[in-house]
Order: structure tokens, then sequence, then C-alpha cells
């Protein structure tokens, strides 16, 4: 009997990870990115933060921020917009006329979309949101920066 | 009560209640794997790499798995993997509660909300599902080796 138990429990593994491997199949043949005019892909986004030449907020919590971040990114909060305005004013100034790009954790997250508004009302025309946000930039593989 | 539980109609509500359940989930999840993938990082259990392939891979296999229990093909192999997407599901909000994280909690595709209160519901939830795929599991497990003892 206890034969019988092992050989089945040994059966239902192997029968939960031919699963997971038609599951990842299906999920990594569905991937899809998209893009409008206020936004930056992750396809133009990814050169800029290689060749240093885009200023990148980051709109999440500061926990979120610190257990994990684009390298080089700022930490401004959506909720703690004018604390981050204030704190971050000299780099924002020098990066007026460059690319911003602000993200949070995904496309459709508030956060990046109300820190970017903010921005452009504040004069900052190039801000820009990234559309896959934190989520594509893991998803991609892409470095990650910890801490600060 | 062992005759209730015994019951065939019981059995088949509980499949079509726990299958329709993880379907849904998988379903939603779906439609924003990028916000999935996001919030599963926020659970600062996995490794930070392995989250966008968990939000692509965890969808299909409750799609798969909640199919292959209502359709009773390998129902036994499919209460299996519901059973150990529920105790994963149940570490990862139990771990974050103990860890005074408050990830949003993606158990339905959109995040629901970012309150602890709503953590103490998914876990609720999940222990729900534990027990119920857990008691699915057994059942099929014991009709399995009842079959092979008659015929042996």
């Amino acid at each position: 009997m206890a034969d019988t138990k092992t050989v089945s429990f040994v059966r239902d593994l192997g029968a939960f990870l031919v699963l997971m491997a038609v599951a990842s199949l299906l999920g990594w043949a569905n991937r899809t990115p998209a893009m409008d005019d206020e936004e930056i892909s992750l396809e133009r986004f990814f050169p800029l933060v290689e060749e240093g030449r885009v200023l990148v907020l980051d709109a999440r919590s500061q926990v979120d921020y610190r257990a994990g971040h684009v390298p080089g990114a700022l930490s401004f909060p959506a909720h703690y917009f004018e604390g981050a305005h204030l704190r971050h004013a000299a780099a924002l100034e020098a990066g007026r006329t460059g690319n911003l790009v602000v993200y949070c954790t995904d496309g459709g997250c508030g956060a990046g979309r109300v820190v970017q508004r903010e921005l452009r009302r504040l004069g900052y025309a190039h801000a820009m949101v990234l559309v896959e946000g934190w989520a594509g930039w893991t998803w991609a593989g892409l470095p990650v920066e910890r801490g600060r | 009560m062992r005759r209730l539980t015994a019951s065939p109609a019981v059995d088949w509500v509980l499949k079509l209640a726990v299958a329709a359940v993880f379907m849904h989930a998988g379903a939603m999840k779906l439609r924003t794997p990028e916000g999935f993938a996001a919030q599963i990082a926020g659970f600062h259990l996995a490794p930070m790499p392995l989250a966008p392939w968990l939000a692509t891979m965890l969808p299909w296999l409750e799609l798969l798995a909640g199919f292959l229990l209502v359709a009773n093909r390998r129902g036994r192999a499919a209460a299996f993997a519901l059973l150990v997407l529920s105790a994963g599901f149940s570490v990862a909000v139990g771990q974050a509660i103990m860890r005074g994280l408050e990830p949003a909690c993606g158990c339905f595709g959109e995040a629901e909300t970012l309150s602890s209160a709503s953590l103490w519901l998914a876990l609720g939830r999940d222990l729900a599902l534990l027990a119920v795929t857990a008691w699915l599991y057994r059942r099929a497990s014991v009709e399995a080796w009842r079959d092979d003892l008659s015929r042996a």
C-alpha cells in the first residue's frame, strides 16, 4: 500500500511538472507590449537607460523602490509628490529639456500617470510614462538596482 | 456527515466550484500579466527574475488544472496541481502578513487593494481552497488505490 501511494504521488508530481511546462509555453507565447503618444515603450526606453540619456523616476512606494528599481532611477512616490519634487529639484532642473520617464508597477498603474501629468503641468514637457512599467522591466530580465 | 462527504454530488459541486474559482482567477490574471508580475514581485518571496515567468505561467496553470478537474481528465493530477497552487498562494500571503508587507493582492488579476485587511481576506480564501483541494485530492487518490487493489 505504501509503495502504491509513493508511485501515485510521483506520478502526480510528474503530471504537475508537465502541466507547468505546458503553462509556461502558453504564457511565453502570449507576451505583448503596447504604447501611445505620451508613453515610451521598453524597447525605446532601455537603450536610453544604457546610454545614460534619460532621467528615470520611480513612482512606486519607497518600500518597493528599495526592493528593486531601474538602475539610476530616483524614488518619486506619487503620494509624496511635493516632497520628492523638492528633494530632486536639482536633478529635475538639469533634465528639464531632456528625456524624463516615469514608471510605476505596470502599464495600468495610475501613480506613474499622476506624476507624469503633474510634471508636464510644471513645464517638464518631455515627461513620459513607461508603458510596461516595473513589471515589464523585470519581465524582460533587465538589470535591477536595490537599496538607497 | 460521512455519507454526505462521500456523496458524488458533493464531490461534483466542490469540483465545479474550485474549477470555477481557479479558471476565473486565471482568466483575469491573463488580462494584465505585466501587473501580475509586479504584484508577485511585491510579495518579496520569489527571486525577482522569476516574477515574469510566474506571471505568465501561473494563470495558464490555473486554467489548465481547472479545466482538467471539471472535465474529469487526469482529475487526480489536476487536484494535486490546484492543491500545490493553493498551498503556494497561502504561503505567499501568510508570509506577507507576517513580514508586514502590504502588496497588492493580484489573486484575481487587477490589484484588489493595498490594505492588510484584504491580505487577511485573501489568506482565508486561500486556506479554504487549500482545504477543499486537499479533500478532492485525497478522495481521488483513495478511489485510484481502490481501483488498483480491485484489479490486483
